[in-house]
């Protein structure tokens, strides 16, 4: 009679030596425990085994490491703080080639032209010429509401959480990313509106630009400010920031109020923000006005690249 | 499944050695696999110990998560060097588990 597989006996050695490894594998495992207290407490709280936490990673981390193999044989881990070559008008249609080219231009050095010759106190004059150039229309004031002001030292924010359980790993979408801005840390917590999403699986490509192109201003200083009402016209208000030293503009929303008054800043920008405007090293003085853009068809990001 | 054990533990040389015991195919593959579960114990342990411990519990979720392409910046990040001290400890346990079948074979032969 046919023996099945199963059924066959085993070997001594085999017996011997499964033994050994078993015996050693628990030993391990119980050192493992007694070492990390924290992590079988971090099991416990969510009804996991350890032993699975083990299995489990050590599948994750294989994926991990192959990703890490790809990106080193390709290079793209390589990618320390070289720029983007990023298309700024999203919203110019793909067939329309004439458009997107002149969207492409770099036009920081007419914006710089415009700021030269033209008064700041003059906040008509300038917002309409920044408009013609930039083809997008700026406003001082938008729906007979401003700010407290329209220039004023911007600073460099942290990352904000864009939905509970957001942090560093969740929140880039490639390493080029994370090696760019992880070294910004995460805000405590939520902007001045609470979260931009209610949960990872809610977040949309919109929310992640949001929160990418995030800007802070002092919106309780607004000549308006007294009702919920204004509070909530202000939260994802579109914003266009210029940094005049080098005509740069980047288009972003406001999704936090700040910073306090003692700061002397009236401004903040969001890691990605300030490195489009080429304020990585801190902040300066720059302009902020209304985008006057009701049908949402201004996208976020940098103007005039 | 592919495991981190895949990635660091070299196990030719444990192969080697197994081929010179009185075991079937089937009994070699399921020693393997075993070395493997040891080393993906070791492994996470070793990580574990050089994250700092703000760092550890981002590294607890991650794992039950998935991983990202973020997360192995992430290590490289907070770990210097972490592929070679991975493979430097597989080197060690692969070593340990050699040693195991060596003395094995001492036992019989005595």
């Amino acid at each position: 009679m046919k023996v099945a597989f199963w059924q066959k006996k085993e070997s001594k050695q085999f017996k011997e030596l499964a033994t050994k490894l078993q015996k050693r594998r628990s030993t391990l495992l119980e050192e493992f425990k007694s070492k990390n207290k924290e992590v079988v407490d971090w099991a416990r709280h969510r009804e996991i085994n350890v032993e699975d936490i083990v299995s489990k990673g050590a599948r994750t981390l294989a994926a991990t490491f192959a990703t890490g193999a790809v990106l080193l044989s390709s290079g793209a881990a390589q990618i320390t703080h070289a720029p983007e070559n990023k298309e700024t008008r999203r919203d110019v249609s793909e067939g329309n080639v004439l458009a997107f080219l002149n969207a492409k231009k770099d036009t920081s050095d007419k914006v710089k032209k415009i700021l030269n010759s033209t008064r700041a106190s003059d906040e008509k004059t300038l917002t309409e010429k920044l408009s013609s150039e930039l083809n997008i229309k700026i406003v001082p004031e938008l729906d007979g509401i401003r700010l407290n002001k329209t220039s004023g030292i911007i600073g460099y924010e942290s990352h904000l959480t864009r939905y509970p359980g957001d942090n560093i790993l969740t929140h880039f979408e490639t390493s080029g990313d994370y090696q760019k801005f992880s070294h910004a840390s995460m805000a405590g917590g939520p902007g001045a509106w609470g979260y931009i999403a209610p949960s990872r699986q809610v977040l949309t490509e919109k929310d992640i630009e949001k929160e990418r192109y995030y800007l802070v201003a002092q919106t309780w200083l607004s000549p308006n400010w007294g009702s919920p009402a204004t509070k909530q016209w202000f939260r994802h208000r579109k914003m266009i920031v210029i940094n005049p030293q080098n005509g740069q503009a980047v288009v972003g929303v406001l999704e936090d109020a700040g910073p306090d008054i003692h700061t002397g800043r009236a401004f903040g920008g969001s890691p990605e923000v300030m490195e489009e405007l080429g304020l990585r090293g801190g902040g300066i003085n720059v302009l902020m006005y209304f985008v006057d853009d009701p049908g949402d068809q201004v996208s976020l990001g940098r103007y005039g690249l | 499944m592919s495991s981190i054990a895949t990635f660091f533990l070299k196990k030719d040389n444990i192969i080697l050695e197994l081929q010179t015991l009185d075991i079937s195919k089937g009994e070699q593959e399921r020693l393997l696999k075993m070395a493997d579960e040891i080393a993906e114990v070791r492994l996470i342990d070793l990580i574990l110990e050089m994250l700092e411990e703000r760092d550890r519990e981002l590294f607890l979720e991650q794992l039950q998560v998935g991983a990202s392409e973020v997360f192995i910046e992430f290590l490289r990040d907070k770990i210097a060097d972490i592929e070679t001290l991975l493979t430097e400890a597989a080197k060690v346990l692969e070593n340990e588990i050699i040693e195991d079948i060596r003395s094995l074979k001492e036992g019989n032969n005595d």
